[in-house]
């Protein structure tokens, strides 16, 4: 098949990019995959000096074979084995960790011809925080919200003119969330600061060389110059108006599992498949 | 300065303290157990990172350290973090965590030398995949196999011979060779892929790559899976081993491709003098091997970190074989 799609099966993004491929193309060359058909087939995944070779078979009858696939749109985030649900929670655990190793190298043998590939431990795109991205955004040479992170809000006082979040611990477990706080109410509680902006967030979209929604030629180059660097196609970078200075417009955040927005975004993915199926697509 | 993250008295932490004291590198040690009495700001701005990190009472700029030692065990198995019974955490444990966290994203970002970051040490997260790294870089890989169907299981070891099994994931497990009792039970693997692979016949190679120095040590056993050779009852000898030009050269490579100064590559020579390599780790506990055959591996990684410089010695190109 020249385009197969892989998803969750509750990705609106995902469905929206397979129903315009499938309005293009004959069924027999597009393809739709849910995580959950992924974990239940039969799979043979060769691994030795000549590369990679895969073949998996589908419960629901359908074969995937390396050397049938064109191009993937990879919008995996997580595959789960469903017939696991009942085992205790190491061995739960255990085959999840075991499944998804095993898409990690299936997709990663299958190499540019996936939109975006995996990056250990994720299965698409990079898995990395948002001050790393925020960083990396930073050195591809886009302005970026700035960021103050301190374990103490006392020790580290934030800059003025910042918005202040608090942390806490989220209901049912040890992990940190940020909340709006104030400063008299943060004392030496850890602290997280952003540089104020307007509230008017834009949504870019990267796709391959296109930049939907870009500010401008400086924007787009960053944006195309981020991909590159994060080896991630397809991105999320929003931006909005600084409050401080000449309220230019700064990074505030970067997804490279973006939901798509208007039409022209899907439009944007849809033609960087075809151009990687076909093999036209302009050097980044 | 350099930095060492982890528990002072677990050894390779403690190896690299002795080997930067001995040679009057400044060094500091954050330790874990006491995170929660730290504090440390960050501060990101255009891509530039800033900040410090107070230990003791005492404020050092993340500007100042050439190099940082990551021996970190994950904070939520410390002592002080599995109190049970809970159900709010205290402003202690809040603390400890965050910290761990900062520093966490710091060591991603961070412009100094990074003995390893958390991005690339996760490519040992799925053996195949970095089989097929390890494989462009010219090394020899063994035939692998991750199936669930038992035919094709049965079928790769009657084209090999002799086969073993391990997990496909970084979750440790016992390589265990298929033999006749196993192959009985080959129908569970119907629940979950399994990794087969060639056995390859010859002596086993610990290599550690510590910046531009590469370690060999050869460790003699009859033992399919060396570190688990006394629960058999069965001895594991080493010593230290000169490895062909060729074969360190690309281990360097393969240190480089995967972005680990600091890793522990396991290989086999053969009979005929053949190198396969089975896995790269990101987190080598070296002072096993430092022990048992005085190989100065903790000085290597810290004058390296002192140098702030992953590799000064070039390495081979990728694709030459």
């Amino acid at each position: 098949m020249r385009f197969l799609v892989l998803a969750a099966s509750d990705d609106v993004s995902a469905q929206r990019v397979f129903g315009a491929l499938r309005r293009r193309y004959p069924p027999a060359q597009v393809a739709l995959v849910p995580a959950h058909q992924l974990a239940s087939g039969r799979w043979s995944h060769q691994v030795d000096n000549a590369g990679a070779a895969t073949r998996v078979s589908l419960p629901d009858g359908r074969v995937l074979s390396d050397r049938e696939i064109g191009v993937v749109f990879n919008r995996l985030s997580a595959v789960t084995l469903s017939h696991y649900e009942r085992a205790t929670p190491a061995d739960r655990d255990y085959a999840q960790f075991e499944i998804q190793a095993l898409v990690v190298s299936w997709l990663a043998g299958l190499g540019e011809r996936v939109v975006n590939p995996p990056a250990p431990p994720s299965l698409a795109g990079p898995q990395r925080s948002q001050c790393e991205l925020l960083v990396a955004a930073g050195r591809a040479g886009l302005p970026v919200r700035s960021v103050h992170v301190a374990t103490s809000a006392r020790a580290a006082p934030a800059p003025p003119g910042y918005d202040l979040l608090g942390a806490e611990w989220s209901q049912g477990g040890p992990a940190l969330q940020w909340g709006p706080r104030s400063l008299a109410t943060l004392g030496r509680s850890p602290v997280m600061a952003m540089a104020a902006m307007r509230g008017q967030p834009r949504q870019l979209l990267l796709a391959g060389r296109q930049v939907i929604g870009s500010t401008g030629p400086d924007m787009t180059a960053g944006c195309r110059r981020l991909g590159q660097a994060l080896q991630c196609p397809v991105l999320r970078v929003t931006v909005d108006r600084a409050v401080a200075g000449t309220g230019e417009w700064r990074v505030t955040e970067v997804s490279p599992l973006p939901s798509l927005g208007p039409e022209s975004e899907v439009d944007a993915v849809l033609a960087l498949l075809e151009a990687r199926a076909s093999g036209t697509e302009p050097p980044q | 300065m350099i930095l060492l993250c982890g528990i002072p008295s677990e050894t390779p932490v403690r190896l690299v303290a002795e080997a930067a004291a001995a040679r009057g590198i400044p060094y500091l040690v954050f330790n874990q157990r006491e995170a929660r009495y730290g504090d440390c700001l960050l501060r990101l701005s255009d891509g530039q990172v800033d900040g410090w990190l107070e230990l003791s009472g005492r404020r050092y700029a993340l500007s100042d350290f050439a190099g940082v030692y990551v021996r970190i065990m994950d904070p939520r198995d410390l002592p002080e973090a599995r109190r049970r019974g809970q159900h709010r955490l205290s402003a202690e444990q809040l603390k400890s965590t965050m910290l761990h966290e900062m520093l966490q994203q710091w060591l991603e970002i961070a412009p100094c030398l990074v003995m390893n970051r958390n991005a690339p040490s996760a490519s040992n997260m799925s053996k195949p995949y970095q089989a097929q790294t390890i494989a462009r870089t010219g090394l020899r890989v063994p035939a692998t196999l991750v199936t669930n169907e038992p035919s094709e299981a049965l079928a790769f070891a009657a084209r090999h011979g002799r086969v073993v099994y391990k997990s496909i994931s970084s979750v440790r497990s016992i390589v265990r060779e298929l033999e006749s009792a196993s192959r009985r039970r080959l129908e569970r693997i119907r629940n979950l892929p399994t990794q087969f692979q060639a056995f390859v016949p010859g002596t086993n190679v610990r290599v550690h790559v510590a910046g531009d120095q590469v370690f060999a040590t050869q460790i003699r056993s009859t033992a399919v899976d060396y570190r688990y050779a006394g629960r058999d009852g069965l001895d594991v000898e080493m010593e230290a081993l000169e490895l062909p030009d060729e074969i360190a050269a690309r281990c360097l490579t393969l240190a480089q491709v995967l972005g680990l100064p600091l890793c522990g590559i396991d290989l086999k020579r053969t009979p005929d003098g053949d190198y396969y390599c089975f896995e790269v780790n990101p987190s080598p506990a070296f002072s096993y091997y430092q022990e048992q055959t005085g190989q100065p591996i903790a000085d290597a990684v810290a004058t390296c970190l002192m140098d702030g410089r992953p590799a000064a010695r070039a390495p081979c190109a990728i694709g030459v074989s």
